[in-house]
């Protein structure tokens, strides 16, 4: 049995990657862990990478380019159904986990139960980065676990069984929302979003406009932006508005267009 | 309207059909064995994750990674017909050429020993989709083209640093245009073609069963246990087979699911089961197709 199969999504961020997996490498040797790499980039040095661990325990999944995020954790769910396991853990490619990060999970997952846990990363500021969201405001650790509704994947632990109840991840999705709609489909079936009770590691704020946001960039450029997997997806987008957040929906499909024109 | 449908296939494919080989002439000749030997050979074993089919085939660190040196501390001869170029839907052509998975191939060389080979399945496994049916690689395909393909396999194969002498068709599928004289230019030494019914004894019985054939210069080497079997079914054909002096040859996908034959969690225990029973209860030699040669 083992303990935490562990996601990790990347694309094209091998130094990235290798940061993480340096921070992994000690909780390999002391826990029932299984990494599984999720690789839909082109950079073939993921491989010299994942040498550092000998080679042990690590599952390296090559993907197709164009599956970024949501489509590679749709996958790698998949892939582990194979495994008898207790805990599915996600972890995005770009944060730096503390070197307490797993105690504070260990010791928080001992007192939850059929819930999800989200870890909370805070930027160079000391402000709270990425975590759980309610009412549109992102929570704070504050020692508690505290609900939240919109959750982000940067680090994220399912246990099996809510896996097999809530399902798998979309493979409609590509890049953007997975982790969102996951969050979504959790609640809905009556599973809490809990947040850590302290922040777990680093992740900085990608509060930069995407391209289809910049008003610096062409208006062309702009307005493809809005249908690609990296920029807001748009049908995919709008089929997610349609089925978990339907609220405002006409506004927030045409404001994309009226905001390339306007702004 | 037998005749009708044949010609609506043939004009949807506007090639010859594949399997038949009722317009080769074949020299057979059955070889014998002085005792019984057993053989297990595996089709498909590659470093490639099937994304669309969720199907492993053996990836490093994946279920099945551990099951070759398990099966071959029971002392048993595996041949593994690996596909040195494997086309999957989404990847890019060169994506899984052999020589990009040193890890992989690393671990399979140091595995190659008079238990284990490493033979041929083709160059792509690549299916071609006809409005009927699908077909793999070679199966609507003139002789210049599979000679091209299959030199481009040896060539994948011994940049790598090996060597094969073996091949098996990707889904028992050859062409009427393929000269079984190819094989034997191309440096191979036998042909794993044919099944209880399918590959060279699609139509025809061309090829026995039990015992390797001689064919136009070449070994056919026979396949005729299946994985998919009931434990019974199997053993009692292992019975026969052996009260025949003859080659029990188990075959099956190393995949971990879906396929047929597959190596799943069930049949994984299967193999091990019907491994104990032939050494236990017949005690008989195993060996790889490549050795088998040497004996017949």
């Amino acid at each position: 049995m083992i303990d935490y199969i562990v996601l990790i999504p990347t694309h094209n961020r091998p130094e990235k990657l290798s940061s993480l997996i340096d921070v992994l490498l000690p909780e390999l040797q002391t826990r029932r862990m299984l990494l599984c790499i999720l690789n839909s980039g082109r950079v073939d040095t993921v491989d010299k990478i994942l040498l550092k661990l000998n080679n042990r325990n690590i599952i390296h999944l090559k993907l197709p380019d164009n599956y970024y995020w949501s489509m590679a954790i749709s996958v790698g769910m998949k892939y582990v159904e194979r495994y008898d396991y207790k805990f599915q853990l996600w972890i995005n490619d770009d944060v730096k986990l503390n070197n307490r990060s797993f105690a504070i999970i260990e010791n928080d997952l001992n007192s939850i139960d059929n819930s999800i846990y989200v870890g909370a990363f805070q930027d160079k500021n000391n402000y709270v980065s990425y975590g759980l969201r309610d009412s549109e405001k992102l929570l704070t650790p504050n020692g508690r676990l505290l609900k939240g509704s919109l959750m982000n994947g940067n680090l994220v632990v399912i246990p099996k069984e809510l896996v097999n109840d809530i399902g798998q991840m979309p493979t409609w999705l590509r890049h953007s929302i997975g982790d969102n709609l996951y969050g979504k489909k959790a609640k809905s079936l009556g599973y809490d979003l809990l947040l850590s009770t302290e922040y777990i590691g680093y992740c900085e704020r990608h509060d930069l406009p995407e391209p289809w946001q910049n008003n610096k960039k062409p208006k062309l450029v702009r307005f493809k932006n809005i249908f690609e997997a990296k920029g807001l997806d748009y049908f995919r987008y709008a089929r997610y508005l349609f089925l978990y957040d339907s609220k405002n929906i006409i506004q927030r499909l045409l404001s994309p267009f009226f905001r390339i024109l306007f702004r | 309207m037998k005749k009708l449908l044949k010609k609506i296939y043939l004009k949807s494919t506007n090639k010859s059909l594949p399997y038949s080989l009722n317009s080769v002439k074949i020299d057979c000749q059955v070889l014998s064995l002085d005792e019984p030997t057993a053989t297990i050979s595996f089709d498909d074993q590659s470093p490639v994750y099937d994304v669309d089919r969720n199907i492993d085939y053996g990836i490093i660190n994946g279920v099945l990674d551990n099951y070759l040196d398990e099966l071959l501390n029971k002392n048993v001869a595996i041949t593994s017909f690996v596909i040195p170029k494997f086309n999957i839907n989404g990847f890019e052509d060169n994506q899984f050429m052999l020589k990009k998975h040193k890890l992989w191939y690393s671990k399979l060389n140091k595995l190659q020993s008079n238990k284990f080979e490493v033979a041929i399945h083709g160059l792509a496994h690549y299916q071609n989709k006809t409005p009927f049916q699908n077909h793999c690689e070679f199966a609507f395909i003139s002789n210049n083209d599979f000679e091209i393909k299959l030199k481009k396999s040896i060539e994948l194969f011994q940049e790598i640093g090996f060597n094969p002498k073996g091949f098996r068709q990707p889904g028992w599928d050859f062409s009427t245009d393929i000269s079984l004289d190819t094989f034997s230019k191309s440096g191979l030494d036998y042909i794993a073609g044919s099944s209880l019914d399918a590959g060279l004894n699609s139509t025809n019985l061309n090829m026995d069963k039990i015992f390797p054939c001689k064919i136009n210069n070449l070994i056919n080497m026979p396949q005729n246990i299946e994985l998919k079997w009931d434990f019974d079914k199997m053993t009692n054909e292992i019975d026969r087979i052996v009260s025949l002096n003859g080659l029990v040859s188990i075959k099956a996908h190393f995949a971990d699911n879906k396929v047929v034959n597959s190596l799943d969690k069930d049949n994984r225990i299967k193999l091990f089961e019907i491994v104990d029973y032939i050494n236990d209860k017949h005690n008989i030699q195993w060996k790889t197709f490549k050795d088998i040669l040497k004996i017949v």
